[in-house]
């Protein structure tokens, strides 16, 4: 689990590099694969653009089908499929063959409107070595994560989190305590179980 | 990101706050009059729904839904600049089965005549059966298990919600006996949007060119403004 998750993200960070001046007018195939906040692939219908950016300013917005070529080059991927958030992704094509993966995380039809709440307890060696700095991080969007300082007791709360795949961290001043993989299920309210 | 307007004003394009003028349907003389947002307020808290039964209430503020829908539904006049933001907004021309081409405000017109209205409040319909005819079905499984009534018992300040691509709006009746008319026809308008397009507000903010600061109330206000002013 946690190795898919840096798969991905690794793959994420060698989109955003620059292309080199020689690889101007050289075209790449782009492939989006549009994921739901678990990485289960989606099916439906979805509107998915992209605008050029030239000298850090993008372009006219264009259409395009989730498999394109484009050429190399700096783009603005949009990526929207109700009821989900609109995602917008920053990508670089500077290779004959890119998958970038969207994961939609579920809106709610009337904004605001309070997500999940996740409660949980420090396991006793953590509270111990007082990590108490508790972080709760998607694990397909980076835009996606919450913080909460754990009570005197352990027991710690994350409001208003979206239904998905976590990664929960607890930190302190000896670094990390915790890594644990959990899911945020679409319920109003559910406690973590931590080892 | 600039500072919220202060309630009861909305930024203009030009970045400047200004008040939002709340047209009040008169139904004796069929005309609205505009009113400034404090004045409609302080006409609210004195109006409230005293001296109604739960029972009486709730079927009052769903006749207040129905006439105010037959209103959007019947109205004859709408300006080119509502037409651009019902446009913007993401209703588009379609072509109706009778052959006839309808434009936006003729879409959300037929939505108003054929929109049911239900109590939200005590409603037990499953929340994730106002997502499954959106254009993604499967995030409907990421639908918490709460039915509609769970979700206006546990968060206050939802007034109505909308199944995406259908024909039922759900109201709050406590809310829907205090509005004015001209704010319940801009609700109303918002509701049906939902309906014809089956967008979520994050969409049709960004369909509109807005950040939401208020939630749901900032898109609200906006057709308010374009629409029935
Ligand atoms: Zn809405």
């Amino acid at each position: 689990m946690v190795r898919m998750v840096l798969l991905l993200l690794g793959a994420s960070v060698s989109l955003l590099s620059q292309v080199p001046l020689d690889e101007a007018g050289k075209e790449g195939v782009l492939q989006v694969l549009i994921v739901d906040s678990f990485g289960k692939p989606l099916q439906g219908t979805f509107a998915v653009s992209v605008r050029e950016v030239v000298n850090g300013v993008p372009g006219k917005e264009v259409r395009i089908a989730p498999k394109v070529t484009l050429g190399y080059g700096t783009y603005t991927l949009t990526v929207r499929g109700s009821p989900a958030y609109p995602v917008d992704k920053k990508i670089t094509i500077d290779r004959r063959y890119q998958l970038v993966v969207v994961p939609l995380f579920l809106a709610p039809i009337e904004s605001p409107w309070e997500g999940n709440t996740v409660r949980g307890r420090l396991p006793a060696g953590s509270r111990d070595r007082r990590c108490t700095y508790v972080r709760l991080l998607s694990a397909l969007a980076e835009t996606e994560y919450a913080e909460a300082a754990a009570m005197e007791s352990g027991d710690f709360v994350f409001q208003n989190i979206k239904p998905g795949r976590y990664i929960l961290v607890t930190l302190g001043d000896v670094g990390i305590c915790d890594v644990v993989a959990t899911d945020v299920l679409p319920k109003h309210e559910q406690e973590l179980t931590l080892p | 990101m600039q500072a919220p307007c202060p309630l009861g004003q909305y930024r203009e394009a030009s970045g400047y706050c200004v008040p939002v003028w709340v047209a009040v349907w008169d139904y004796s003389t069929h005309f609205f009059s505009n009113v400034s947002y404090d004045t409609w307020q302080s006409g609210q808290a004195e109006e409230g729904s005293a001296g109604r039964s739960p029972g009486d209430e709730t079927n009052y503020a769903l006749s207040v839904a129905s006439e105010t829908a037959s209103f959007v539904a019947n109205r004859p006049y709408w300006s080119d600049t509502c037409q651009k933001t019902l446009a913007d907004i993401g209703i588009s021309v379609a072509d109706l089965p009778s052959g006839l081409t309808a434009d936006p405000i003729s879409r959300l017109q037929l939505a108003a005549g054929s929109v049911v209205f239900l109590d939200g409040t005590t409603s037990r319909a499953p929340l994730g059966d106002l997502y499954t005819n959106s254009a993604v079905p499967g995030l409907a499984a990421l639908v918490p298990l709460q039915t509609v009534a769970d979700v206006f018992a546990g968060s206050p300040g939802t007034r109505a919600m909308t199944e995406l691509g259908g024909n039922r709006i759900w109201i709050r009746p406590s809310y829907f006996n205090q509005i004015g008319s001209g704010w319940a026809a801009a609700v109303v308008m918002h509701e049906l949007v939902h309906n014809i397009i089956g967008l979520t507000d994050d969409d049709l903010a960004r369909n509109l060119g807005i950040t939401l600061v208020n939630g749901s109330r900032d898109i609200t206000v906006r057709l308010l403004t374009d629409c029935l002013n």
